[in-house]
């Protein structure tokens, strides 16, 4: 295949993926759906004059491929010329978890019965475990690489109130089931919900509630959305952006981290990279594209059209979590957030909805569970006004993000509320 | 499942379809086979950032036999096919949950809806024949979808259906305007859209917001123009009445709803609302004809009179709701049926825009949103005019600078005293699912008129 390509085209990238992916769905309490997925893909990126052409054909076979390639010659000559850069770096870190007996089927379902039979109340949620096998061909290098991950994610309601929790590992006996008692509590105590008034509070967010704002927050970080006007975070390259107590890490080789891999779609050897430290931005993130046109180095975080984070590590801070609370005279406690939705990408206007328990915190205690509670602010004053974080930290990833995310929790202040 | 009749696919192997179905023995079985060719497109800023095609050809098997089990691969042939049977047969055992389904008419069908596209270089040349000298980001795509599906309860429906989509972001100084076009059909729609005068629309908006945007009133009459209703329609009607989530199946994801099966035949809103979702609608973006279990789509109405009409249901809702499914259940490529909305819009009233404002002493008249979003119960909801217009004494007076009314649903049903009538669809994706079903859908309606609300600014 490779020899076909390397004839007709000056520069090409060739990701062979193979997948299997497995989902245990449950709700009401009863495992309901079981579902396995086989994906087998190739993914080509061909250049030639000065044009780029990006395919994708399953299940390859030398037909398809060769069929695929005599019609990209013949695209090519219509399509506008488009800039295509492709790195090389093979410094490979290999410590990342695999797990072969992630997507057991047997395996799955017993997390889950497990994780319901814990419980007393209505839960509802998914296991979802995947392998995938993937090889990258370019001019400058071959290789293969091979992933595992799975993550839990169990909501529990008591009544109106509702309590979420995750666990994601690269393997599944680290999958816990009893984080399904951490979101029992949280419903539990979220009962008898009172309104708050509207105006400005101190917030607590969980790490499940605060990877939500740090995954938005990686994804304006990618070139391409600073480009494409997607972004607050133009031409703010060593400017603060972020209170000084804020360090954070795109990460490809974290251990444990669901995003590891080996390399990008480049090819290029993944690595932890710094984007913001102590509050100063100090890059976005790079492909070899998009590096160029900033004069800078790629960051190892090809996609090709758009770079994007793999696993988003956020520096831990000093403080418990009971300490974090002690700090807070009239503030909320949010537990979880969703339908996050900008007015503005750049400028970073946005509102997000508290979901699951929210609490109201007075003079360093949590006096009473709260309803109908919505962020409505700016995205970079928030992060300016981060005011501690905590020790400990956590790997958050489910339906509503973008990325995985190592969050703590974070106390802003003068976050700005909304309420019906 | 003996029947020998084609379905007259070109591109799908049917036998494939029809041998899936003789090879269990569960008690219900379902089969999906799909091709999609797809083409997308995007420039940013005057500059081609991608060209990609993609072509998918892939299988669904959903076995229910006491618990569901559904599998899919994209390598189609009859060993994996087998294969597919057997993995589905075995996770649908699994489960101690007994599922079963609504009995429904099956038909033997074939449609197709006409459509092609032309060759790259002219997509190529309309994009960017819209380039203007600002900031804008422009994502077109197209796609052909084929699709048989069969179940062992007789239904064969083959179906060929062409769609296609444009997106642009539009950046002056720092204000954003985004827009979206989509139909199933062809080329043709290209030029119905008239992207070249909403363009220049939404730049001199843009322009005249910031030079002249002033801080709308704190409390008023708000009319919302159909590409708002269309929302309010989708997500504070469409979502809550969709039964999978009224029963609990989508509340670790999407959430739950404020509705339940007693709200049925209640009053819920004023007299003068109606709200349906119809699949029927020849070319909207939502539009079908049988769903992916088989069943023949029909109009569906939601709210009628303002009471409680119908929810939107697959089979296995509808059994447990004791009814008969409306043809709800949609799949994307490769994953299971899950029940979607189709085209979603509050039906039309009496009034004219101009009849509606013109009965407004103060207030604002909301026609775009960037910005909104709902709790996960379908109450508490928020939508920000990115384009919106002072109201005083019964006209326009001026640029309102991002209003944002944020409601719950019950209250906004009470508050709607004026329905007009000039219905209009807007193209969108609609999500829910894990993994994410992102589904073609259109959001339509009528120009409403709320009285007494608070206006906030975002």
């Amino acid at each position: 295949m490779i020899e076909l390509i390397e004839k007709k085209f000056e520069k090409y990238i060739a990701i062979e993926r193979d997948t299997i992916s497995k989902q245990a769905k449950f709700y009401n309490s009863k495992l309901e759906v079981m579902k396995e997925w086989r994906d087998r893909e190739l993914e080509l990126y061909l250049y030639k004059n000065g044009k780029m052409l990006n395919l994708s054909i399953e299940n390859p076979d030398k037909k398809k491929i060769k069929n695929c390639i005599d019609k990209a010659n013949k695209i090519m000559d219509y399509i506008s010329p488009t800039s295509f850069e492709i790195g090389y770096d093979t410094n490979y870190v290999y410590e990342k978890f695999f797990d072969e007996n992630v997507i057991n089927d047997d395996k799955i379902a017993e997390k889950v019965e497990n994780a319901i039979n814990l419980l007393n109340k209505e839960c509802a949620g998914i296991l979802f475990a995947q392998i995938e096998k993937i090889k990258i061909h370019t001019p400058y290098t071959s290789q293969e690489d091979r992933n595992s991950m799975a993550y839990f994610s169990i909501r529990v309601f008591d009544k109106d109130s509702s309590g979420h929790a995750v666990s994601c590992s690269r393997k599944l006996m680290n999958i816990d089931e009893k984080i399904a008692k951490d979101a029992e509590e949280i419903a539990m105590k979220g009962k008898k919900p009172k309104m708050v008034k509207e105006g400005k509070y101190d917030v607590i967010f969980t790490p499940l509630a605060f990877a939500n704002l740090l995954s938005y927050f990686s994804n304006f970080c990618s070139a391409f959305a600073v480009d494409a006007g997607y972004s607050f975070l133009v031409n703010k390259i060593g400017k603060k952006v972020a209170n000084e107590c804020i360090t954070i890490y795109d990460s490809g080789i974290e251990r444990d981290g669901i995003y590891s891999t080996k390399f990008d779609d480049e090819g290029v050897a993944t690595r932890k990279t710094c984007i913001v430290k102590d509050g100063i931005l100090k890059t976005y993130l790079h492909n070899s594209t998009t590096a160029k046109k900033h004069n800078t180095k790629t960051t190892a975080n090809a996609g090709i059209i758009s770079p994007s984070p793999w696993n988003v590590v956020l520096k831990e801070g000093e403080y418990s979590v009971e300490e974090m609370i002690e700090e807070v005279k009239n503030g909320l406690l949010i537990t979880n957030l969703w339908y996050t939705r900008f007015h503005n990408y750049i400028k970073g206007d946005f509102s997000t909805v508290a979901r699951d328990s929210a609490f109201y915190i007075r003079n360093g205690e949590i006096e009473s569970a709260v309803k109908g509670i919505r962020i409505s602010d700016n995205l970079e004053r928030l992060f300016k006004n981060i005011n501690a974080l905590s020790k400990h930290k956590k790997q958050i990833y489910w339906w509503e993000m973008e990325n995985p995310v190592f969050s703590t929790y974070a106390l802003i202040k003068d976050v700005f509320i909304t309420t019906v | 499942m003996a029947k020998n009749t084609k379905l007259g696919s070109l591109n799908i192997d049917e036998d494939l379809a029809e041998y899936a179905l003789n090879k269990t023995k569960a008690k219900y079985a379902e089969i999906r086979i799909e091709k999609n060719i797809g083409n997308s497109i995007l420039f940013v800023n005057g500059e081609l950032k991608g060209v990609e095609i993609v072509e998918n050809y892939g299988f669904c098997i959903r076995i229910i036999d006491n618990g569901i089990g559904f599998y899919f691969s994209n390598i189609v042939n009859k060993e994996k096919i087998r294969e597919g049977i057997e993995k589905a047969e075995k996770m649908a055992k699994i489960q101690k949950e007994k599922i079963l389904l609504s009995e429904e008419k099956f038909y033997e069908d074939r449609y197709e809806v006409k459509g092609n596209f032309p060759e790259i270089n002219e997509k190529l040349e309309f994009i960017k024949d819209l380039q203007i000298e600002k900031q804008i980001t422009f994502s077109y795509g197209d796609e052909i979808q084929e699709k048989i599906y069969m179940n062992s309860e007789s239904a064969r429906i083959y179906s060929k259906i062409p769609r296609i989509y444009l997106y642009y972001l539009l950046t002056v100084a720092d204000e954003q305007m985004h827009r979206e076009f989509g139909n199933t059909g062809g080329w043709e729609f290209v030029k119905k859209w008239k992207v070249e005068e909403w363009l220049e629309h939404d730049l001199k908006f843009l322009k005249e917001l910031i030079e002249k945007g002033e801080k709308p009133p704190s409390k008023g009459d708000v009319i919302l123009s159909p590409y708002i209703t269309g929302l309010i329609a989708h997500e504070s009607c469409g979502h809550p009445f969709e039964a999978d989530r009224i029963l609990g199946r989508e509340a670790a994801q999407a959430g739950k709803s404020y509705a339940s099966q007693d709200l049925l035949g209640k009053k819920f809103a004023n007299d003068c609302i109606n709200i349906a979702d119809d699949p029927t609608i020849p070319n909207s973006y939502g539009f079908y004809k049988y769903d992916d279990e088989g069943v023949r789509a029909r109009k569906r109405i939601l709210i009628k009179d303002g009471i409680v009409n119908e929810f939107l249901h697959n089979r296995q809702t509808a059994y447990k709701m004791q009814c008969k499914s409306n043809a709800s259940a949609r799949a994307t490529y490769g994953k299971e049926p899950i029940i979607r909305m189709a085209n979603t819009f509050f039906m039309p009233g009496d009034y004219s825009l101009e009849e509606l404002i013109e009965d407004v002493k103060e207030g604002v008249y909301m026609v775009t949103y960037m910005e909104w979003n709902i709790d996960d119960k379908r109450i508490n909801q928020k939508y920000v005019g990115e384009e919106a217009y002072i109201i005083r004494n019964g006209e326009i007076d001026g640029i309102a600078y991002h209003p944002a009314i944020e409601i719950t649903t019950f209250d906004f049903y009470k508050k709607v005293d004026g329905v007009g009538k000039n219905l209009q669809f807007y193209p969108a994706t609609c999500g829910k699912g894990e993994p994410m079903q992102g589904i073609e859908v259109s959001t339509g309606g009528v120009d409403i008129r709320l009285r007494d609300v608070s206006i906030k600014i975002k």
